[in-house]
């Protein structure tokens, strides 16, 4: 289980959801945790076919993380609240660093590859190369 | 198959861009060209063309993506 990051809303009912899958959850260091266990973004993890690369989209969140999943038909990228179709989630942190790490972290992603925004639609990075207010300049 | 909505409307992106330019309404108002009064319609969900398209612009937001936003309410 990855957590994007730790507002309420992208991880409630966490503690009933670990005890009843039985999975092991993962969340940003910047971000520790209870009962999670914590990465240094960039690391890469092996689930059978899929690999699942983490980077640090902080900016919305301390923390703030975007999985990386390749080895299905297209690429996925689930990030949270850091980029929407769209839009991007407020930069309660840092506007700035969240401008940046959607910029050099997402929008850099193969343009095939789906984003998965924690809320609204999915799109991907082709499409918010140019329909993203936020991402051209 | 049930369509998910946007998250954010231009008055949303509005509100998201304008703190981390640190700019007040006052401020955002008179370097657009416009009345305060105007830029508080817009930050409730009116849409001015020409306005928005001057908000956008000192807000850094690039294209015609705002727009497109503003009117598709």
């Amino acid at each position: 289980m990855f957590i994007t990051h730790i507002h309420t809303d992208h991880m409630f009912d966490l503690d009933r959801l670990l005890q009843k899958s039985k999975a092991q959850a993962w969340v940003s260091e910047k971000e520790p945790l209870q009962g999670a266990e914590s990465f240094v973004p960039g690391r890469i993890f092996h689930i059978g076919a899929l690999s699942v690369e983490t980077r640090l989209t902080s900016g919305h969140a301390v923390g703030g993380a975007t999985y990386f999943i390749r080895g299905l038909a297209k690429p996925i990228a689930i990030v949270g609240d850091s980029i929407f179709a769209g839009s991007m989630g407020g930069g309660k942190v840092s506007s700035a660093d969240a401008l940046r790490n959607n910029r050099e972290q997402v929008l850099t992603l193969p343009e095939e590859t789906i984003i998965c925004p924690g809320h609204g639609p999915l799109t991907t990075v082709g499409e918010q190369k140019w329909a993203n207010p936020f991402s051209v300049a | 198959m049930l369509a998910i909505p946007l998250e954010d409307h231009f008055f949303d992106v509005i509100a998201k861009a304008q703190p981390g330019l640190g700019l007040s309404d006052e401020a955002l108002s008179n370097r657009a060209g416009i009345r305060l009064t105007t830029l508080e319609e817009l930050k409730k969900g009116q849409v001015y063309d020409v306005a928005s398209a001057k908000v956008a612009t000192l807000l850094a937001l690039g294209g015609e993506s705002p727009l497109a936003l503003a009117q598709a309410r």
